[in-house]
């Protein structure tokens, strides 16, 4: 019950908060009427649901190449400590390079294609991936590796039957934050190099002042990503760890 | 000054309905060495988290030097405590540890490092006065976790079973130690045990309690002279008189219960 | 595996990435000759305009990540007091986790119009959760047996803060800053273009970029992963194994 009533203040704080600064620096932040207003209209164009369309297959390729690129390179740094010391510090280096660098060298590379988008979106994501699912391999319980050596099982079938089911938990944990990473990135991906796309659409309505429909495109989309995280992957999730229970 | 140190005046304490300790009565004198027993669950902690100040009553009270505990505006009384688990500063010094207590105590700080000198001597543990708690044994964070208690000259001593996590070995010996230095330092300790060999080798006084809700079953003087030693005879004896005495009380007599069955 | 053969493995990385500069060089057209580069930095490094790019982005990035820890911690010790406090602040630090960097940089912008508030702000705004969320599992899962021997012995409420509490919440923080220190660098970067600043590793990029001059990207590339990597290893993590001597248990 308090929790309702928290959010519902929280809630309530930031409108007011909006109405104020509105207020004093219109045109630059839009009031909440205008941007409920810009909302309404566009949501009867065309033209958004065509760039909606666009975001959600750049993001769902991306978002499925970077987990599973990033789950072998996870499960390969993970179990073998060579390994890790090899790739450890080029994941490093990896991090540190600034998304839009990714961006600036997909473009250079690969041209303003649909590609482009993809490539950079996937190489922001694969190293966060790569790292969870690292960890994940590293906590697993590795008597039972040792276990499957003293009955001589096979390498493969010691994968299959004892590894893998441990790092289901795993996979789909970094799915889940790969897909929550994606939706981010790929709206600033598009708004850098991308001609449609909802990052692009949002991007370019700032730069040309129409605060409104940025602001209000840019909210609308994060719910309905909030959205499909919560319900689908949870659902998801769910599903696949029932035997766990 | 009187010679009672606590005075534990008809203490109740209740968990919401749920009473823990029921009229709990007893008095330490200074210089005594109390320990307590009781079976598992009677509310041993409780009474322990009342004498530290952590749990006020919920009927009754405790007066330590004739002023009640948890009456608002009251200095509160300097006491020492020796855990079960030598909750020591893993991050700080042993010396540093004490130097914690000392100023928590207000006690000047020209005395500190005298104080801290001798009693680490005493405890045998002088050249950890500046390691870090993790490179010691077990052992030697004990004797630190006492030589904190007694480093600040508290008005009593509590000790919640301490030596229980210690093998048996180190424990003797930290049993006999103990003793002595109590002794000489003329310290007021209330020991809780549920070792009742161990109880009756260290008290002066022995407190026996009843199941939950805790009262006072019987008080038995243990007259042994000192220094005892923990194999004497006189001490088996009196533990086994303690123990049947104990076992219709606590509930434990399995021959009484089948003669009845 | 020892200390030594980790660090092989390491350093055999690192080496290799320079022949494969040189064949990423010869087999793409967007990856900057080697040697051009590294002859170009001398000039780059000891020219006063890199440093004032670079003093810029990182006292953004500085101030930032101080007010984020400082607003974080309060949040932190607001929300572990349960009650309507928490469940009216816990929104806001879920929604401050969630808003992508590029929407961050636009709200932040059109209230601050690109003034040094706004990127300290932006900055603030995209941290604090972590040091939050941080802080929050180190409070609750606190050691009540030392919180208990502090009261026993009157241990003051400054005593408390600093000799126990502190202490233990420490590598939570640590942790936290950490987290918090990688994401600060890769937000300021997407709001100084966003924003179009005058100065700062962000419009040096977007310059670059938009003026096709490749060698200037692989310059300041190299310097902003210089940057950020001296501050994480070279700053962070000493500071950090400073704090946690004590930990080596015999």
């Amino acid at each position: 019950m308090t929790k309702l009533l928290g959010a519902l203040i929280a809630f309530a704080l930031i409108l007011v908060l909006w109405f104020v600064l509105s207020a004093h620096l219109h045109p630059w932040v839009p009031s909440p009427v205008a941007t409920v207003e810009a909302a309404w209209k566009v949501l009867g164009t065309p033209e958004l649901y065509r760039d909606l369309v666009a975001t959600a297959e750049r993001l769902v390729t991306a978002f499925v190449a970077s987990t599973l690129i990033g789950t072998v390179i996870g499960i390969a740094v993970g179990l073998d400590k060579r390994v890790e010391a090899f790739f450890q510090p080029l994941l490093a280096l990896m991090l540190a390079v600034p998304d839009p660098v990714y961006i600036i060298f997909a473009i250079l590379g690969l041209g303003t294609g649909e590609v482009t988008g993809i490539v950079a979106l996937s190489l922001v994501v694969t190293p966060f991936v790569a790292n969870i699912v690292r960890s994940s391999v590293q906590a697993r319980d590795t008597t039972l590796d040792e276990m499957a050596k003293v009955y001589r099982i096979s390498r493969w079938r010691t994968f299959t039957s004892t590894l893998l089911p441990q790092l289901v938990p795993a996979l789909i944990t970094a799915g889940r934050f790969s897909f929550a990473l994606s939706w981010k990135v790929v709206i600033l991906v598009e708004a850098l190099a991308q001609p449609t796309g909802i990052g692009a659409r949002v991007y370019h309505d700032f730069s040309m002042f129409r605060m409104a429909p940025a602001f209000a495109v840019a909210i609308m989309f994060c719910v309905v990503m909030q959205i499909v995280e919560r319900l689908v992957l949870q659902q998801l999730e769910q599903r696949a760890l029932r035997w766990r229970s | 000054m009187s010679d009672i140190v606590i005075r534990v005046d008809d203490l109740s304490v209740s968990y919401g309905n749920v009473p823990a300790i029921s009229n709990l009565a007893f008095n330490v004198r200074r210089g005594e060495i109390v320990c307590v027993v009781g079976p598992s669950g009677c509310g041993k902690s409780t009474m322990l988290n009342v004498l530290s100040g952590l749990l006020p009553p919920t009927h009754g009270s405790v007066s330590v030097n004739d002023q009640v505990l948890y009456r608002s505006g009251q200095p509160l009384p300097r006491l020492g405590y020796v855990f079960q688990t030598h909750r020591l500063l893993p991050w700080r010094t042993v010396r540093q540890n004490l130097e914690l207590v000392l100023a928590a105590a207000g006690i000047p700080k020209a005395e500190w490092d005298g104080r801290i000198r001798s009693l680490l001597d005493v405890l045998q543990i002088s050249r950890f006065i500046d390691s870090w708690p993790m490179r010691l044994s077990g052992g030697q964070r004990l004797r630190a976790s006492i030589a904190r208690a007694l480093v600040i000259e508290p008005s009593y001593i509590l000790m919640d079973e301490p030596f229980s996590t210690l093998d048996e070995v180190t424990a003797r010996t930290m049993r006999h130690e103990l003793s002595s230095i109590v002794a000489r330092t003329r310290s007021t300790v209330i020991f809780v045990t549920h070792s009742i060999r161990e109880a009756v080798f260290l008290a002066d006084r022995l407190i026996i309690l009843t199941r939950s809700p805790a009262r006072v079953f019987e008080e038995k003087v243990v007259d042994i002279e000192r220094p005892r030693l923990y194999e004497d005879s006189r001490i088996g004896q009196i533990e086994a008189e303690v123990v049947e005495r104990v076992l219709d009380a606590w509930g434990l007599d399995d021959r009484k219960r089948a003669e009845a069955a | 595996m020892s200390t030594g053969r980790t660090i092989g493995w390491s350093v055999l990385a690192v080496v290799l990435l320079v022949p494969a500069w040189f064949l990423g060089y010869h087999f793409t057209n967007f990856i900057g000759d080697p040697v051009e580069v590294v002859g170009a930095l001398p000039a780059f490094l000891t020219s006063g305009d890199t440093w004032v790019n670079v003093g810029i982005s990182v006292a953004r990035v500085f101030g930032g990540l101080l007010a984020g820890v400082v607003l974080g911690t309060a949040m932190a010790f607001a929300i572990n007091r349960q009650g309507l406090l928490k469940e009216t602040l816990t929104p806001y630090v879920t929604l401050a986790l969630r808003t992508p960097s590029a929407i961050a940089a636009i709200v932040s912008l059109s209230i601050f119009h690109g003034s040094e508030i706004g990127y300290v702000a932006v900055v603030a705004y995209v941290t604090f959760p972590y040091v939050t969320t941080g802080l929050l599992d180190g409070l609750r899962s606190a050691d009540r047996e030392l919180d208990q021997m502090a009261q026993i012995y009157h241990l003051s409420t400054w005593a408390h803060m600093r000799h126990v509490l502190g202490p233990f919440i420490a590598p939570y923080m640590f942790a936290a800053l950490r987290n918090a220190h990688a994401l600060a660098w890769k937000i300021i970067v997407v709001v100084e273009i966003f924003g179009a600043a005058t100065e700062g590793f962000g419009i040096q990029f977007s310059y670059a970029w938009e003026y096709f001059r490749i060698l200037e990207v692989h310059l300041w590339l190299l310097l902003f992963m210089a940057v950020v990597l001296f501050a994480e290893y070279c700053v962070l993590r000493p500071a950090e194994r400073r704090v946690f001597r004590w930990r080596d248990a015999r």
